[in-house]
């Protein structure tokens, strides 16, 4: 019985032997993770299957360059896609240091009605955000990162971060106030 | 790694239950087209662009042009090489001996014999040799065969430096202007019948 590691480990053999069929094989087996981290950076499924394709070939182009032990391939494919989705966003809009915020304002957004939404409902409000602040929100609420990070991440400063993240909670409270009546 | 508020941790759950679109053929195809570009493999794919000539293509085709070149060169030298040796036989068959082999060695040993070598000699003739206007030279000088007629040696003909005014000195006038040898000479005006 071969394990779904084996299996991986496997198809990383053969992709690093440039094995068409090892490469479709390490593709669909990570298509889904994949592809719900590249949604998360686009407008639509086009946008998200430019991040993909993009995002893949730089994986097979570059995978002599991942070390197991520094991570999971999980981690390493989702950096690869995170950054492709990052690049597909600033080449939407530039990323402009001309606003900061020294605080963060944490207006209170309604958990109760987003428990209610789908989760295509909440994409479409965040999809509608400005580029930048959708790269920010989504870095910042969902990734995790920090706003020294994410500055680092997008090339802008600490205090143009906060800047954004107060601009999409701002927008989220509103969109889902809007909802409740 | 900052801490997650409640709303964000609900956001996340969220578009981790995302529907995926089933696109999975339509963009393994558009990577496939790319890495066939970027990263061929070596089994011969059918999408793989033809590979240019490796190999013993290039060196072979190097190497046949260069032997060629080499068999047409060495060919025509050794046409011309005829060509020159028929012609000059042709021409003045008798002078070749006579006229040429004293242009080369004109002060050394005026009276040695030519080989079939001498038309070759002619081109490293040195400009400086200075030839007596008097020299057997301009005395057969009719007797060279006309350089526009040539057919066998082209453009690489080689001057003929004795005829030519520019390559030799012109020679300095010796004696009064206006006397000429015929002034020297002792004829015997009239015999003195008495």
């Amino acid at each position: 019985m071969v394990t779904v590691e084996q299996n991986i480990e496997s198809l990383l053999q053969g992709c690093l032997a440039n094995e068409r069929k090892a490469q479709e094989g390490l593709y669909r087996e990570f298509y889904g993770f994949a592809m719900s981290v590249a949604l998360r950076y686009s407008r639509d499924e086009h946008d998200a299957a430019d991040i993909m394709s993009r995002a893949f070939v730089k994986i097979f182009k570059s995978l002599r360059t991942y070390d197991p032990n520094k991570g999971s391939i999980h981690a390493w494919i989702k950096k690869i896609v995170m950054n492709e989705g990052l690049d597909h966003i600033k080449s939407r809009r530039r990323f402009s240091d001309n606003v900061e915020l020294e605080t963060v304002a944490e207006p209170e957004v309604n958990n109760t009605i987003l428990q209610q939404m789908g989760s295509e409902e909440i994409m479409n409000i965040i999809k509608r955000l400005p580029p930048a602040t959708h790269a920010v929100f989504i870095l910042y609420a969902v990734e995790g990162y920090n706003h020294r990070e994410i500055g680092e991440r997008l090339g802008i400063s600490e205090g143009t971060s906060k800047w954004h993240l107060s601009e999409a909670r701002k927008t989220l409270q509103q969109k889902l106030e809007h909802l409740k009546r | 790694m900052i801490k997650k508020q409640t709303y964000e941790v609900t956001i996340t759950s969220k578009l981790e239950a995302l529907p995926i679109p089933d696109m999975a053929d339509a963009i393994w195809t558009r990577i496939e087209a790319q890495l066939d570009i970027d990263l061929p493999t070596n089994d011969g794919g059918g999408n793989n662009p033809p590979s240019g000539p490796t190999g013993f293509g290039w060196y072979g085709g190097a190497g046949l042009i260069v032997i060629a070149a080499a068999i047409i060169t060495f060919l025509s030298v050794k046409k011309d090489d005829q060509k020159t040796e028929t012609t000059v036989d042709k021409v003045n068959p008798s002078k070749v001996d006579s006229t040429e082999t004293r242009a080369l060695a004109p002060a050394k040993n005026p009276d040695s014999k030519s080989t079939a070598t001498a038309p070759f000699d002619i081109g490293i003739v040195d400009s400086s040799v200075v030839v007596p206007t008097d020299s057997a030279i301009f005395v057969h000088e009719p007797a060279l065969p006309p350089i526009k007629d040539s057919v066998i040696l082209g453009n690489d003909q080689p001057k003929n430096y004795f005829l030519s005014k520019d390559s030799t000195p012109p020679k300095k006038l010796r004696g009064v202007r206006g006397i000429t040898d015929s002034d020297y000479r002792i004829v015997p005006k009239q015999k003195d019948s008495t």
